[in-house]
């Protein structure tokens, strides 16, 4: 699966979680460029994703993630 | 990590310029939750003060949490459940932890528990760890709603008073009026204030906290407090997830008890058959709604007024 693909994945748990669609997700989107995504969704979110893919991150990824590119590479690297 | 209008961060940034200590913040956009533990890490922090709900949303982390550089470790601003804290202190294997009680009106801290190595020596009611005993200076008494003491072991609202209370709510007569009396104590008029919360003090001196005064509600004319209805449910509950009773009304204006479960839908047939063995029918939640993420106030405290809204009762059969 490549990035452009999780991307694609992506967006429609953060409008699921989010519960608006008013929003772009590109590889440098924040929490600050998001209406709603905060420290409480974003938990939701992580949770969501972990059913969707199947995956399970570590405590060090998910500190680790400062924009939705670090939150694709996860993915990604937990996905080989 | 708190608000500046809540007093506890007055203490978070008090106590460390006092000892010459360095202060580490965690900034508003941040995720807050993983944000401090990267703070732990990275700066190796040695004191903590945090709300609960943080170790609530570290919790599926802690097997990959290991700090033994922290020292202290203080709670405030909630019900600390001891099942929590016992696994958290394995992450902060060499840290005192701390439980710290005090509404904003006594500021900031109005009494400790030390919590013990060994959790299960804590003193704990329905879960919820001792809020200690009170500070030199201030006193606590348990009222009735006639704010006469009551003894130990029997439950009433805390009252406390010291140099630590303030003169009053700001041109709010009707408030103060309801809030503040005078006793006497050893001769003494003395001033307090009703905090609202419902605690009793047990032989030893400790005062554990049971509820919030309006967390006690009537269900078919029975009074019922609400935080033994969640821990009869997470006593059965194999999830370590939070549980919150509250009690919801119909059309018809009746209220009902209701349970708001954070996390997604699981068979809850056992919990409830458990409940049915430990606790009176008019205890057992007529309602039960799971919820992804619970709604919390500035101070860290899960927000029942929302979780109220969750729920739409259409009749009371």
């Amino acid at each position: 699966m490549t990035r452009d693909d999780i991307l694609k994945k992506i967006k429609p748990i953060f409008i699921k979680v989010l519960e608006h669609d008013n929003f772009e997700l590109t590889y440098t989107t924040t929490t600050e460029d998001v209406d709603g995504w905060g420290s409480l969704t974003h938990m939701v979110i992580i949770e969501e994703i972990e059913k969707d893919f199947d995956i399970n991150f570590k405590l060090l990824e998910l500190m680790g993630m400062d924009n939705i590119g670090d939150l694709i590479n996860s993915i990604k690297s937990n996905l080989s | 990590m708190f608000e500046l209008t809540f007093d506890f961060s007055v203490v978070s940034f008090i106590f460390p310029l006092l000892a010459g200590a360095s202060i580490y913040t965690v900034p508003r956009n941040s995720i807050k939750y993983f944000y401090i533990y990267k703070l732990i890490q990275k700066h190796r922090l040695t004191v903590l003060s945090l709300v609960p709900s943080i170790i609530h949303y570290l919790r599926p982390y802690f097997s990959e949490i290991n700090a033994p550089q922290v020292r202290y470790c203080s709670f405030g601003g909630g019900a600390l459940y001891n099942d929590i804290v016992e696994d958290w202190a394995k992450c902060i294997p060499n840290s005192v932890i701390f439980n710290y009680y005090g509404p904003t009106e006594n500021t900031i801290y109005s009494s400790y528990y030390k919590i013990n190595k060994d959790c299960k020596l804590n003193t704990i009611h329905n879960g919820v760890i001792s809020i200690g005993k009170p500070l030199n200076n201030v006193t606590y008494i348990i009222v009735d709603d006639h704010n006469n003491e009551v003894a130990d072991f029997e439950s009433g609202e805390l009252a406390i008073s010291g140099g630590q209370l303030t003169p009053g709510y700001w041109k709010n007569d009707k408030k103060n009026k309801a809030s503040f009396f005078f006793k006497k104590i050893d001769y003494e008029l003395v001033r307090f204030y009703k905090t609202g919360d419902l605690c009793f003090k047990d032989n030893t001196g400790n005062y554990m906290f049971k509820g919030r005064i309006d967390f006690q509600v009537k269900i078919r004319g029975f009074r019922i407090e609400l935080s033994e209805v969640e821990f009869h449910a997470k006593t059965k509950c194999t999830k370590k997830v939070n549980v919150v009773a509250i009690d919801v009304f119909n059309i018809l204006g009746n209220a009902e008890l209701a349970l708001a479960i954070e996390s997604e839908v699981f068979d809850t047939n056992e919990i409830m058959e458990y409940m049915k063995t430990k606790i009176p029918d008019y205890m057992i939640p007529a309602h039960i709604k799971f919820i992804q993420e619970f709604p919390y106030n500035s101070n860290g405290k899960i927000d029942r007024n929302k979780l109220r809204t969750y729920f739409k009762i259409e009749n009371n059969d």
